[in-house]
């Protein structure tokens, strides 16, 4: 299967936060998670997602393997196996950095829909 | 779930006008997503515009008419409430007379042409708008020396991009939109900004000016400085068709060498040559300019010269310059308005319309004679007022006094999608429609050469899209409109042969544009000329030539202040999320910006005993406001750069705390510190200073 991935330029993220609120509209989250999030550090915009890393931290801290890297590249949480302990946000650079609260699950929902995986907020 | 249908409309949670396909399920929009068929946004939206489902689906939205009683705000119909007002209104006429009413919006959201028209038919010349300091004081700089507005012309590639005063990335897009200059700057456009903040687009330019906050006249005759000197100008053009070039070439020389630019603007003079040549030198060029440089006493001037910049370097209506774009055929916005259904001895009576002339002929007032006439009734008192989604205690200059003005009117009625504090002044609230409640022939009034139909997507509660509420009010006072608001789109698209069913099939109607229109017939002054010298300016015994005058309140003008304001004020930092006053209670936009924000040099901060995230209270002689630290080295350690439009939705008393973060408590709006001919308030620079909050 072809990987996927989503691509942030990040020097040309230019602080508009549109991402943002794409992805709390597209998820239909309230406001807390935050999958996607810039952080303004004048005069600079670092847009912080997650990077689907090939050796997900994340995977690493789950106490209970709920975090799996699929073939496509995509890393995904299994809903049903998450304990909500967060120790995952601990172990992800990306997400200690800016208190972002879960995976980006953009462009894979045809993967779910394939694997039958979940996607969730912490 | 049903099946979701999509529809395309057209945003207006601020100025865009970009195309927007809405996702309706069960008569609810579920979802909204950028139109990449629209032809002036190509797909994408802002935060302002993704979270409109927040807005139009808010808890706190009222969705019913209201009055207001001793004992709080109660439920009526649209009857009582259309009845009321008309009653309230013609009761004030009878007493005082038409000009007694104050007809007002913000913005506007895109019913102007309605608004307009109301207060003409009403017979009240005081129209109060923000067009006294943005986008219509533009627009009147603009019509008196080159009779049109000039738009650059990103469509056709500049070389070089002259950012002024603006970020179309973040705010204010008008004619523009963020998509187009960005595609134009991605194709290798020279990029000149203009800025006193560091940010993005400074980073990325070619040059950077961090110019005194105000100074920008100045500066631009910088640019003319060098241009002049080094003969950098177009002469064909300028011997053909500028009115005045010797006197100002004169002015020019004699009042602005760079070692006095610099002075004034904190641009080195080294600097200042470098961009004038980088623009006078590459061709085409186009000069893109915001609301700063209108929001000062150098409104008009700063325009004209920018203008003049643009002549004297041959871009102007030159593909990839600045052009004057062609409208499509409908009916104007001005013949809309009916302007000459107001009578010659109403529009005598304009407040504020001896002084300020140009704003007069804009048709509309500055607000400080408003606040005048109904505090002090002079000349004349003003008893009643239908503002029309605006939050002027919020949103204009000296915001204490704009609050003991309206709270004094004899009857106010509002038309608004929340109870905003000024909405909380009012004595009847008409619930409007958002833009998904909307169908219009949009952005007719932009100057951008396109019409897009805003079709109407769901209807929510008892709102009606401001359109009809000034139909169904004026009817009930008399006046000539149409049956129905479609009706009356009908009556605009006529000239295009297409009804409102047809046009609204096809999405959008562009101009057939041309560019070098005044080879054939000159430009549209008096003197077919570009008017460096303005002759309207002159009949009217106002200088005709432009030029900078200091900032009434800094430290070059008041250095007696000094001691005590020592920081130059930066007002109104403009950010993503919100639109001026509006969207501090919609979740997803507010958890990106929480709270109001204040910048200060590190070196400044420290001088106070402030550091990051601190609270701080910023003050000048009307008043204080408190917002939160944040540390900023890319601004000069003299300049305080602090958000404007903050009241706080979730305070539950009427007063919201419309004067606790409201940067309007310490702006001045004395006539004195105004634009002498358009009346542009001076919401952008003043002096202050800044110390810790103790309470926090």
């Amino acid at each position: 299967m072809e990987k996927v991935s989503l691509t942030f330029k990040k020097k040309d993220c230019m602080g508009c936060h549109a991402c943002e609120v794409a992805c709390k509209q597209e998820h239909q989250l309230g406001v807390g998670p935050r999958l996607v999030r810039v952080i303004e550090k004048i005069s600079d915009y670092i847009p912080i997602y997650c990077h689907h890393c090939a050796k997900p931290p994340r995977k690493e801290a789950c106490p209970v393997d709920a975090i799996t890297r699929n073939e496509q590249g995509i890393v995904l949480i299994n809903n049903d196996l998450c304990i909500g302990c967060k120790e995952c946000l601990q172990a992800c650079r990306q997400g200690a950095r800016a208190e972002v609260s879960g995976l980006c699950p953009c462009g894979v929902e045809e993967v779910k829909k394939l694997t039958g995986t979940h996607l969730i907020a912490a | 779930m049903g099946e979701v249908m999509k529809m395309k409309t057209v945003c207006r949670s601020c100025h865009g006008g970009c195309g927007v396909i809405a996702h309706v399920n069960g008569g609810k929009v579920v979802k909204v997503e950028g139109d990449p068929d629209s032809p002036i946004s190509h797909g994408a939206m802002c935060t302002k515009g993704l979270a409109i489902t927040q807005v139009a689906y808010h808890p706190d939205r009222v969705l019913h008419p209201m009055k207001k009683t001793d004992k709080g705000w109660h439920r009526i119909s649209w009857d009582e409430a259309l009845d009321t007002t008309a009653a309230r209104f013609s009761e004030v006429i009878d007493k005082y007379g038409p000009e007694a009413i104050i007809v007002g919006q913000g913005t506007g959201r895109d019913y102007e042409s309605h608004f307009s028209r109301f207060g003409n038919l009403l017979g009240t010349p005081n129209i109060l708008t923000a067009g006294h300091m943005c986008y219509l004081s533009r627009t009147g700089a603009t019509l008196i020396t080159c009779g049109n507005l000039p738009v650059c012309d990103y469509e056709n590639n500049p070389e070089c991009i002259v950012m002024w005063a603006v970020n179309p990335l973040w705010t204010n897009p008008d004619e523009y939109k963020g998509v187009n200059f960005w595609r134009a700057y991605e194709k290798g456009a020279k990029l000149i900004v203009i800025d006193p903040r560091k940010d993005f687009l400074s980073k990325r330019a070619d040059l950077w000016l961090q110019v005194r906050p105000g100074t920008d006249a100045a500066l631009a005759m910088g640019f003319f400085n060098v241009i002049i000197e080094e003969e950098l100008y177009d002469r064909d053009f300028v011997l053909a068709h500028v009115h005045g070039w010797d006197a100002f070439v004169e002015r020019v020389k004699m009042d602005y060498p760079l070692k006095r630019v610099e002075e004034i603007t904190w641009v080195q003079q080294d600097l200042i040559r470098k961009a004038a040549r980088l623009y006078a030198t590459t061709k085409p060029a186009g000069i893109h300019w915001g609301v700063p440089t209108e929001q000062t006493n150098n409104c008009t001037d700063f325009t004209r010269i920018a203008v003049g910049l643009m002549a004297a370097t041959g871009n102007l209506d030159a593909p990839g310059g600045n052009v004057f774009h062609v409208p499509p055929p409908v009916r104007k916005v001005s013949e809309f308005s009916a302007h000459k259904a107001l009578s010659a001895e109403q529009q005598q009576k304009r407040l504020g319309g001896e002084q300020y002339k140009l704003g007069a002929r804009m048709t509309f007032i500055t607000p400080k004679c408003a606040w005048d006439a109904i505090l002090a009734e002079k000349p004349y008192p003003v008893k009643a007022g239908y503002l029309v989604g605006t939050n002027p205690v919020v949103s204009r200059a000296n915001a204490g006094e704009v609050y003991r003005a309206l709270k004094k009117l004899d009857f106010l009625a509002i038309s608004d999608f929340f109870l905003t504090p000024t909405a909380e002044l009012a004595d009847i609230f008409l619930p409007a429609g958002t833009w998904l409640e909307q169908n219009h022939v949009s952005e007719n009034w932009k100057r951008h050469g396109y019409v897009l139909a805003r079709q109407k997507v769901v209807e929510i509660g008892e709102c009606w899209q401001d359109h009809k509420i000034f139909m169904e009010l004026g009817k009930r006072m008399g006046q000539q409109w149409w049956d129905t608001v479609e009706d009356a789109l009908g009556w605009l698209l006529e000239p295009t042969g297409l009804t409102w069913e047809q046009f609204k099939k096809i999405g959008y109607l562009r101009g057939d544009m041309r560019y070098y229109k005044y080879k054939e017939r000159g430009f549209s002054t008096p003197t077919r000329k570009v008017e460096l010298h303005s002759s309207i300016l002159d009949k009217w015994g106002f200088d005709p030539l432009p030029k900078y005058t200091e900032i009434p309140e800094s430290p070059v003008s008041r250095p007696d202040m000094v001691e005590k304001y020592p920081y130059i004020l930066n007002a109104g930092f403009r950010t993503p999320t919100f639109f001026h006053s509006a969207n501090r209670n919609i979740p997803w936009l507010r958890e990106i910006r929480p709270d109001p924000i204040v910048e200060i040099h590190p070196e400044t901060a420290a001088h106070h005993g402030i550091e990051e995230g601190d609270w701080v209270w910023i003050e000048s002689p009307r008043g204080r406001a408190k917002e939160r630290a944040k540390l900023n080295d890319g601004i000069d350690p003299r300049v305080i750069v602090a958000e404007h439009g903050w009241w706080y939705p979730e305070m539950n008393s009427p007063d919201h705390g419309w004067d606790i973060s409201n940067i309007n408590m310490l702006t001045d709006n004395s006539h004195e510190s105004m634009d002498p001919v358009m009346g542009a308030t001076n919401l952008r620079v003043l002096l202050c200073n800044i110390s810790p909050c103790e309470d926090e």
